[in-house]
């Protein structure tokens, strides 16, 4: 009879230990879904987070690609428009200079009619003339000037500080 | 003789069906990278162009144009790596703060 009570005691004990155990089980059950919900989320947040970030350097790389297509497209057009003002150099020397001939005839002949004014008005009206006509001229000289200027070989010691500037 | 080498087979179907009482707990996520393309980091600035002595101020002004030119599009590169960084920066700093906030969303949950 006692052996049984003992037996019972026992059965009565390890029931509680396991019903115990069950529930601490349970918590630690609890957690780790609750960290394993916490991860998948996590993960669902950063594959969202790379999506929106992809799309969003796709968008810049393919405007900064157009931009700077555009740019070199310009810069080809800039060079091109130097050389063939540069091979038609001579050419628009010669012509500035025909223009620079007439623009002196033209000096020489407003000067020669505001000496021969008669009026103050007509005296003053041609000098606003004449004054246009030397700036005019001026801007010619200064154009022909510089053309000639372009195939000059630059002054080695002015080259020299250019040079300075190494890659 | 058989019988013993039966013997594992029990025991390995036990091994593969105690499996299914593993715990499996997912690894923490990668961190969120900055994918900009190789070939755009790579990408250096021209250098000056070089003119040999006898230059004439054609070919200096020539020179001169295309050091422009390369500046702009140098520093529209510049540009661009800045706005992939600020772009990146952006994404990262949204990530956190949905990070923080599944957290704190979990942190109520207890």
């Amino acid at each position: 009879m006692q052996n049984l009570i003992y037996l019972i005691i026992m059965v009565l004990a390890g029931g509680a230990g396991w019903y115990a155990g069950s529930w601490k089980g349970r918590d630690a059950e609890q957690a780790v879904a609750k960290y394993q919900k916490l991860g998948d989320d996590a993960q669902a947040a950063l594959q969202q987070a790379k999506a929106q970030l992809q799309t969003g350097l796709a968008a810049k790389d393919a405007s900064f690609d157009a931009e700077l297509k555009k740019l070199n497209a310009t810069h080809a057009q800039q060079i091109q428009s130097y050389d063939s003002k540069i091979a038609g150099n001579q050419a628009e020397i010669t012509r500035l200079g025909k223009l620079g001939a007439v623009g002196q005839m033209r000096i020489a002949e407003l000067s020669k009619r505001r000496d021969a004014a008669t009026t103050p008005a007509e005296r003053k009206a041609l000098d606003t003339q004449l004054q246009a006509a030397v700036v005019a001229q001026q801007v010619v000289q200064v154009e022909i000037d510089g053309r000639t200027c372009l195939p000059v070989p630059v002054p080695l010691a002015v080259l020299a500080d250019w040079q300075a500037v190494k890659p | 003789m058989n019988s013993r080498r039966l013997l594992p087979l029990p025991l390995f179907v036990l091994l593969l069906l105690l499996t299914g009482c593993a715990t499996s707990v997912k690894l923490l996520p990668e961190s969120l990278d900055c994918p900009v393309l190789p070939e755009r980091l790579a990408t250096a600035c021209a250098a000056p162009q070089a003119l040999p002595d006898g230059a004439s101020f054609e070919q200096l002004i020539r020179a001169s144009i295309q050091d422009r030119q390369a500046l702009q599009v140098c520093e529209k590169r510049r540009a661009d790596l800045a706005e992939s960084v600020r772009i990146c920066n952006q994404a990262v700093a949204n990530h956190l703060a949905s990070l923080r906030a599944l957290n704190q969303a979990s942190q109520a949950g207890r």
